[in-house]
């Protein structure tokens, strides 16, 4: 971008050319990169003012250059030094040394908590939980002290937390961060439309189904064709296969330690390891039901994770006859798997009414698909609002007009966007997605177990379960009622019918597909041009229709449990937890790879960094 | 017919007067690495990996443009010219923006497999990322500009076997792109005949048939190969 020269730059340039570098501690080079000033520029500047000193010819010159020329030609070289570079006074009165040539002037003047705190991210020292770093006397005169938690642990994607404290050293509030960027949403304009299946489920490797079958349910739309019959079903066979084996990573692998090893546990062994030493059945257990769910997608799609088998008018290749037997032989072991979970974990709920109370435990809407008469539906169907009473507040929505009833909202201090209920406005729109939502909004789950089994959450939710603790619990729901679907699945013969795809070329220049995906619903927007050239992609990723619900939560833990400036790790873990319960891909919502780094900041109420407690790091 | 005596690789191999290394080796059953190589129309020796040593000259030699002399003695896997090879391939992925994950050849692409075959696991290059476009005009087919490596076999076939001459190269060194028609969209030049040869042909993405998903175009590769025979020796039957 080019620099727009202000006074101070023609003074700084004139005080250059008059007097050299000698006496300050930057270089010319420095100076003029320091203010965003091409050097060669700044250097023409500093030689005209040495012409004007020369020759007083006024007329060549731009008439700011004259007037600085005219204003400060008689001062000395420490007046104009004190003029053109006030920010060393400063800094000496500071007590700052101005002797290194390493810092800028703009960056020695605005030395900033934000700038500390970055350079104490980078520091390769990140294995202590709470440290305590000694930050440098500050002009107000206020000492300041970190806690971070960096990385938030056991979940997919990389994210930190931040609590600000008021006068008293209570919480005030509390942020959720994320911190990737991944930016699909640019590089997919210019491909075929044909390839934005295959592109968009690289968007995680948790869930990339989610996204396959969203994009090829938008790339349906723009080919304005209906997918046979059989592909539907495989398309579902598949979403279910999908929600099976993410919803046992989440509740087995990253939550169940948990519940079961206990939140203020040793963090060493606070993993799926712990629990395979405590509890090696359940651990297998889970272990194998995710197998489950992975072996059907690849039974299906030729590969467990980023398969392209579902393209735009359907789905590539039928169920193949193995594979039915193979699905069918394990299904009884995967049923009995999550029956065990269930029953488990009703038996240990009385334990955690703390939890139940203080983990996102508030009011809110619950957004998701449901199908015909309100039954659980996960592909298709239509969108349906409800409030935490029970009162259906929009439904038969179509994706087709969510920008009618889904807002975005971006806040500067994170990557993820913030959707919100139209209607309701900003932030009072907050809603929930994912499996509360979908087991909230639904009137029967369509199967017969999994009927059973909403009947008697309501019944131990009290009706619609607000708090975001229950996540687990609808999630071991969802994991029953999928695995029945598919055992009605796989004896459907249509599964195995040759005729999965319909053929077209582009009838449509926009298409808006929906999926639930396992954290919630997902939403793919794409606008083509008339040979089927992306223009425009706008995804809504499930993690980030609970991205308003997921800081609040965070504000509720904090709030409950941290007490002044020390924060114990077993609070943390909670705090995490919080954040777990809604099993985030935070990959997916910002379109990074990696694990899940927390990072936990605690800020006074000058927005001073008070705490800072990091954890997982991976290196 | 004269016949010529050859070394490759320490073996005595013979091969008819006129007839390259290449052929000559590949009729001995030594395998050369190519890319731009593609059997029926003529070489061009763009690609650089048929690059092989020849004793008494200093310069490697492309073993597809090369013809074979009495007591050649030539060798095709020295540790230079494998690691040339690599060099070469890499360069190739460095130009371009091959991203095999979500290419519609993946696991069919000749320059995925040469990438294998040479040992190459990274680029050491930079990445260029250069800006280039996707052309859906055709009916049936589309290019991709970013998979294209300019090995021009689609030029070639297209002029040599078609006739049609709807391909040519235009600009020059990095920019130089391939052109269907005078830079026109490929849906608008009347030229094309919609024979698909090009699309046979591509070692890459680059060409391919619209709609193709990832990792779903496959070619018939030796389609063109059974035109050829068809029309030089009448074989009209696979």
């Amino acid at each position: 971008m080019r620099h727009i020269w202000q006074e101070s730059d023609y003074l700084a340039a004139f005080y250059l050319g008059k007097f050299g570098s000698e006496n300050i501690p930057y270089s010319v080079e420095q100076v003029a990169e320091n203010r965003g000033i091409e050097v060669g520029s700044f250097k023409r500047h500093m030689s005209q003012f040495q012409n004007l000193e020369a020759t007083g010819n006024v007329d060549k010159y731009a008439k700011l250059s004259v007037s600085v020329y005219e204003q400060y030609k008689d001062k000395s070289e420490e007046e104009l030094r004190q003029i053109a570079f006030p920010q060393l006074q400063l800094d000496k009165d500071n007590g700052k040394s101005s002797s290194t040539k390493e810092k800028s002037t703009e960056e020695l003047v605005t030395v900033t908590a934000s700038e500390l705190k970055q350079e104490k991210e980078k520091s390769p020292n990140t294995k202590g939980k709470s440290q305590e770093v000694p930050q440098p006397q500050k002009k107000l005169g206020k000492v300041r002290k970190t806690i971070v938690i960096d990385p938030v642990s056991r979940i997919e994607g990389h994210a930190k937390i931040s609590i600000f404290l008021n006068d008293q050293g209570e919480v005030s509030d509390a942020r959720f961060h994320v911190v990737e960027f991944r930016g699909f949403e640019k590089f997919c304009e210019g491909r075929p439309m044909y390839e934005m299946a295959g592109i968009t489920s690289r968007i995680c490797g948790i869930c990339p189904v989610s996204h396959l079958l969203a994009s090829a349910k938008t790339g349906d739309k723009i080919l304005a064709v209906e997918p046979p019959p059989a592909a539907v079903k495989l398309r579902r066979m598949m979403n279910l296969a999908q929600i099976t084996q993410s919803h046992a990573l989440s509740f087995f692998h990253l939550s169940s330690p948990d519940f079961l090893l206990g939140w203020d546990s040793d963090p060493a062994t606070r993993n799926i390891f712990g629990l395979i030493a405590a509890d090696p059945d359940l651990a297998r257990s889970g272990i194998r039901l995710r197998q489950f769910g992975q072996k059907i997608l690849e039974i299906l799609g030729a590969r467990k994770i980023h398969s392209a088998w579902a393209v735009p008018g359907g789905v590539r290749s039928p169920l193949s006859e193995e594979g039915r037997a193979w699905i069918k032989e394990r299904l009884p072991e995967s049923r009995a798997a999550i029956d065990n979970a269930l029953k488990l974990f009703k038996s240990l709920l009385y334990k955690f009414s703390d939890e139940i109370q203080t983990f996102g435990q508030f009011p809110s809407l619950f957004m998701g698909l449901v199908g015909k008469d309100g039954v659980w539906e996960h592909y298709d169907g239509h969108i349906r609002f409800m409030d935490s009473h029970g009162e259906i507040i929009a439904d038969g929505l179509s994706e087709d007009n969510y920008r009618d009833f889904i807002g975005e909202a971006v806040e500067p201090w994170s990557y993820l966007k913030f959707p919100f209920y139209k209607p309701w406005g900003y932030p009072d729109g907050m809603y929930r997605v994912g499996p509360l939502a979908r087991v909230n909004i639904c009137t029967h789950m369509g199967t017969e177990a999994a009927d059973r089994e909403l009947h008697e959450f309501r019944y131990l939710a009290g009706g619609v379960a607000t708090s975001s603790f229950f996540y687990h619990y609808a999630r071991l729901i969802e994991i029953l009622a999928a695995i029945e679907r598919i055992e009605q699945l796989v004896d459907d013969p249509e599964t195995r019918s040759e005729l999965t795809r319909a053929f077209a070329s582009i009838n449509q220049l926009e298409g808006i597909g929906v999926s639930e995906a396992p954290r919630g619903t997902l939403f793919h927007n794409y606008q083509v041009d008339r040979n089927g050239l992306i223009k425009k992609v706008n995804l809504i990723i499930a993690t980030g229709n609970n991205n308003l619900a997921m800081n609040k939560t965070v504000a509720q833990i904090a709030k409950h449990y941290i007490k002044g400036p020390k924060i114990p790790e077993g609070l943390l873990n909670r705090v995490e937890a919080g954040i777990r319960a809604y099993d985030p891909c935070l990959s997916c919502s910002t379109h990074a790879a990696g694990q899940m780094p927390l990072h936990i900041k605690l800020f006074n109420a000058d927005d001073q960094l008070v705490d800072e407690v990091r954890r997982g790091s991976l290196k | 017919m004269a016949v010529k005596s050859i070394k490759i690789n320490g073996r005595m191999v013979s091969a008819r007067a006129g007839e390259s290394i290449l052929e000559a080796a590949e009729d001995a059953g030594i395998h050369i690495p190519r890319l731009c190589h593609v059997e029926g129309v003529s070489d061009v020796a763009a690609c650089r990996m048929c690059l092989v040593k020849v004793e008494g000259n200093n310069k490697f030699v492309p073993a597809c443009m090369t013809p074979v002399e009495e007591e050649m003695i030539v060798e095709t896997e020295t540790p230079k010219l494998q690691e040339y090879r690599r060099m070469i391939v890499e360069l190739l992925f460095a130009e371009g923006n091959h991203v095999c994950a979500v290419c519609v050849v993946n696991g069919n692409c000749q320059l995925q497999d040469l990438a294998i075959e040479v040992g190459m696991d990274h680029s050491r290059f930079e990445y260029r990322f250069p800006v280039r476009g996707v052309d859906l005009s055709h009916r049936l087919f589309g290019r991709d500009d970013n998979r294209c490596i300019l090995c021009t076999r689609c030029v070639r076939v297209c002029d040599e076997i078609e006739g049609a001459h709807v391909w040519d190269v235009a600009g020059r060194g990095s920019k130089s792109r391939i052109v269907s028609g005078l830079k026109e969209p490929w849906g608008k030049v009347d030229a094309c005949t919609e024979c698909g040869k090009c699309v046979e042909s591509c070692p890459t993405g680059a060409l391919f048939f619209k709609g193709s998903a990832v990792g779903e175009m496959e070619r018939d590769r030796d389609k063109l190969k059974f035109l050829i025979t068809a029309r030089q020796k009448k074989e009209w039957t696979r």
